[in-house]
């Protein structure tokens, strides 16, 4: 098991406004003008013009489809040739980027311009190690000498923070973990000492805490090296901390930019009015006024005298990985009280998916015993697990593959009435369009196939399914993660208002805290597979116990730029 | 007409123009259409020669190919066109039983073991291994052999030996498809394994079997001309394409015998190649 040291390290300090300083010349290092990119007829960015100064940070925001990638991948012109159209004008300290030769502009990558993926486990050869790829970026710097460039890639992963140089330098890609890599990949782009870097949601492929840790490390070299930082990412709260300034993107247009104070505090557009009403952080008690102003009291304290949806005592489950027994659940308990909500926070092998499939009986637990509704989930015959299923059903966190896709959304909706024998064969074909309806989607998309939807309409979609048996308990796992911010909005929306409609209990496993601060009422917070803290919303997030939580807490965006 | 076209609703537009939006290559076209034509010859051959592929004019044996004989006659004055059109439907019969013995126990043999894995995976695993050991043509002579010098024989033959290769890749793709988290969900919903086989394995895994099978429909047509060139389909008078280019050969002046019958089979397998490869791609 790979033990993250990020998690260990203290949090670097808080971010210095770095001085406004501009060129030796006073221009801009990156200005873009009238930027417009379509393929074929499609225009997907549409006069998009911006600055960057030197030493500065600029926030590219919007949902997936707004074509912020798009402008990221034309400054490094990195779009596919041929299939694309580029108009306007994009110039780069001071030299204009596009009608440049490519022999004059590969020079210009990495040296000036550096650039950090979505992913840093795809970024990297897995057959090759890791020293072997720095020095195709050291090679950038002119170095001659192989020592001294192994010296300088030492010294720079040193920088980055990565503990023992040496062993990373000479490990694989896969010996090391996700944060790690991320590490080792700012440190190969900021080597070079670029003027830009371009960071393409750098963040969004890794856990929680170590999110914060990456985008500490990034603030920290912007503020030291005087590298400018090209943000692109979804969230207004990431990018109204880290950014000074921010240009907010909807479907290739510049809906609104500005310096982040501004955009953040009085923003003009209704388009950013709405990312910020979609923000967890930023609306913590969202769904919360709802839910009281429906059942007039808190609903952990009104149920609390009845017996429990869900109850879990004492889980243990270990699982054989080669030689070495790994305990992926060490005595886990926890009780979810008919009507609320519970959620199951951790980060990646904390053991909250493992927590989740012992409960749906796809798993049998060594020790412990877990209870849905009075009935015990283990030890049970195929048919009365079956009928255990038909009061527990499960969303999963990603409506891409949870659907099949050979099957029209009609059938998929209807497979659990026919698998259960719900009602009248003519009944279902009612109840399906009803449940459709209910979930917010047209039913024109019965007759469509997953590949036609949305990821926000396929998560419906699964939410139909779930719900169309009327189960009493629904857990959700991870159910907005595969989602952008806006839709998460609507997701979280639908759910609240259809647990307020039937009285559902919800499970909710997640790593975002801020999302389980706007939806849960009580919070078990899991690591290693042990239950470190566990309590109310309001406890947890008021008096965190536990430096484990604290640290998950901390990685929450502060709303305070 | 124009009273149809307001009858079109709104779903079925998007879909036609989801189809047009599909572009066919130019060689693809072609290969379609000489698909469409032997598949004619094998059902309606008479539509397409005026000759008797089994009578002929001895006083005009061995004529070389021209606007009355497109292919020239054979030693007894049969018209060599006449006798590859009506020998394309034992032809394209017999490659179609031997990728539908093909398909059918391989894909059972593949579903199988990629569904109950266990103790199915590793004697039925060990079964194909032994398949695959043999080279194909070799077994499909001995299969030949044992059961009797027929085209039909050579069929199920060449349908043996393509078992294996239809068994290991549908067990791919059934390993592939059951580890779907949408498989998962069935049982969630109440599914039992019997409606996760049938409902979610079968159908994400029939695709690219199908494209496997139209390869193989080609490389069956090959391998029973192969069959009936070594003399292991039906006897003469038959017209098979592979019997036509046997008996052709015994007559060095006339190379036509060989060289038409020859070049349909090779224009035949290669149009079925390049729909089968295209059929992969678009997927």
């Amino acid at each position: 098991m790979t033990v993250s040291i990020d998690t260990m390290r203290p949090a670097l300090p808080e971010v210095v406004p770095p001085v406004r300083s501009t060129g030796p010349d006073g221009r801009p290092l990156l200005s873009v003008e009238g930027l417009s990119v379509s393929y074929g007829d499609t225009s997907v960015v549409r006069g998009v013009s911006f600055s960057l100064e030197r030493g500065q940070s600029l926030a590219l925001i919007g949902e997936s489809g707004s074509g912020k990638s798009t402008v990221a991948k034309s400054i490094l012109r990195l779009l596919p040739a041929g299939e694309s159209a580029v108009r306007g004008s994009v110039s780069l300290d001071g030299r204009e980027l596009f009608g440049l030769p490519e022999r004059q502009f590969r020079p210009l990558r990495g040296r000036l311009l550096g650039y950090i993926p979505q992913d840093p486990s795809s970024a990297l050869n897995p057959v090759r190690t890791i020293g072997s790829q720095a020095h195709e970026a050291a090679a950038l710097t002119g170095e001659p000498d192989a020592r001294v460039r192994r010296r300088d890639i030492l010294s720079v992963f040193e920088r980055v923070g990565l503990p023992d140089p040496e062993r990373v330098y000479a490990s694989y890609p896969h010996q090391l973990s996700g944060g790690m890599l991320q590490r080792v990949l700012i440190g190969l782009t900021v080597l070079p000492r670029p003027a830009l870097i371009v960071a393409d949601e750098p963040t969004s492929a890794l856990d929680v805490t170590i999110q914060k840790l990456i985008l500490d490390l990034l603030s920290e070299l912007r503020r030291d090296l005087g590298i400018s930082l090209l943000l692109i990412t979804h969230d207004l709260a990431v990018a109204a901390e880290r950014a000074d300034s921010i240009v907010v993107l909807k479907n290739g247009i510049v809906e609104e930019s500005g310096s982040s104070r501004h955009v953040f505090s009085t923003p003009t557009s209704e388009y950013a009015r709405q990312l910020h009403a979609d923000v967890p952080a930023l609306n913590p008690d969202r769904y919360r006024i709802q839910r009281g102003a429906a059942s007039g009291t808190t609903p952990a304290v009104a149920s609390a005298v009845t017996s429990p949806a869900i109850e879990v005592h004492a889980a243990t489950k270990r699982f054989r990985a080669g030689d070495v027994d790994v305990t992926a659940l060490d005595g886990v308990s926890f009780t979810v009280a008919k009507g609320t909500t519970h959620a199951l926070v951790g980060e990646s092998g904390s053991g909250k998916t493992t927590a989740v499939r012992l409960l749906l009986g796809l798993e049998q637990p060594d020790a412990g015993r877990i209870e849905v509704a009075g009935t015990p989930v283990h030890g049970q015959t195929p048919a009365g697990l079956r009928g255990l299923r038909r009061h527990l059903q499960l969303v999963y966190q990603n409506p891409f593959t949870s659907l099949d896709p050979t099957w029209r959304v009609s059938r998929i909706v209807r497979e659990p009435l026919d698998r259960f024998r719900v009602g009248e064969r003519a009944d279902r074909a009612r109840l399906v369009e009803r449940t459709i309806e209910e979930v917010g989607l047209p039913t024109s998309v019965l007759s469509r196939r997953p590949g036609q939807l949305s990821g926000g309409q396929r998560q419906r979609v699964a939410i139909a399914r779930a719900l169309i048996v009327r189960p009493d308990v629904l857990v959700l796992d991870e159910p907005t993660s595969a989602l952008d911010v806006s839709v998460q909005a609507g997701i979280l929306e639908l759910l609240s208002r259809l647990q307020r409609e039937h009285g559902l209990s919800y499970l909710l496993v997640s790593h975002d805290l801020a999302l389980v601060r706007q939806l849960a009422d009580t919070v078990t917070v899991l690591q290693r597979g042990k239950v470190v803290e566990s309590g109310t919303v309001e406890q947890i997030f008021a008096r965190p116990a536990h430096e484990y939580t604290r640290a998950l807490l901390e990685a929450i965006p502060s709303t305070s730029p | 007409m124009t009273s149809l076209t307001g009858l079109v609703t709104p779903t079925e537009r998007i879909r036609a123009a989801g189809r047009s939006a599909v572009r066919v290559p130019p060689t693809v076209a072609i290969a379609a259409v000489v698909i469409v034509i032997v598949l004619l010859w094998s059902l309606v051959p008479w539509l397409f020669t005026s000759y008797d592929p089994s009578v002929g004019d001895t006083a005009e044996k061995l004529t070389a190919p021209s606007g009355a004989h497109w292919f020239g006659t054979d030693h007894l004055g049969r018209d060599v066109f006449a006798r590859v059109v009506y020998g394309t439907a034992s032809s394209v019969t017999s490659a179609l039983v031997a990728v539908l013995i093909g398909l059918v126990v391989g894909s059972i043999i593949g579903l199988a073991s990629g569904f109950l894995r266990g103790a199915v995976d590793v004697v039925l695993g060990r079964v194909v291994d032994v398949l695959l050991a043999i080279p194909s043509f070799l077994l499909a002579v001995i299969i030949v052999s044992s059961l009797g010098f027929q085209t039909i024989n050579a069929a199920i033959a060449t349908g043996v030996s393509a078992i294996a290769i239809f068994a290991r890749l549908m067990r791919a793709e059934v390993l592939r498809a059951r580890g779907s988290v949408f498989v998962e969900a069935s049982y969630l919903q109440g599914g039992n394994r019997l409606h996760a086989l049938l409902g979610h394995v079968l159908p994400n895994t029939y695709k690219s079997v199908v494209a496997l099978a139209v390869l193989q429909f080609g490389t069956s047509i090959l391998v029973i001309a192969s069959l009936a060139f070594l003399g292991y389909g039906d006897p003469p008078p038959a017209s098979d394409w592979g019997l036509l280019v046997a008996s052709g050969k015994s007559y060095a002046t006339a190379p036509w015998l060989i060289y038409a019958p020859a070049l349909v089979i090779v224009i035949t397998v290669l149009s079925v190649n390049r729909i089968s490869t295209w059929l992969r791609r678009t997927q």
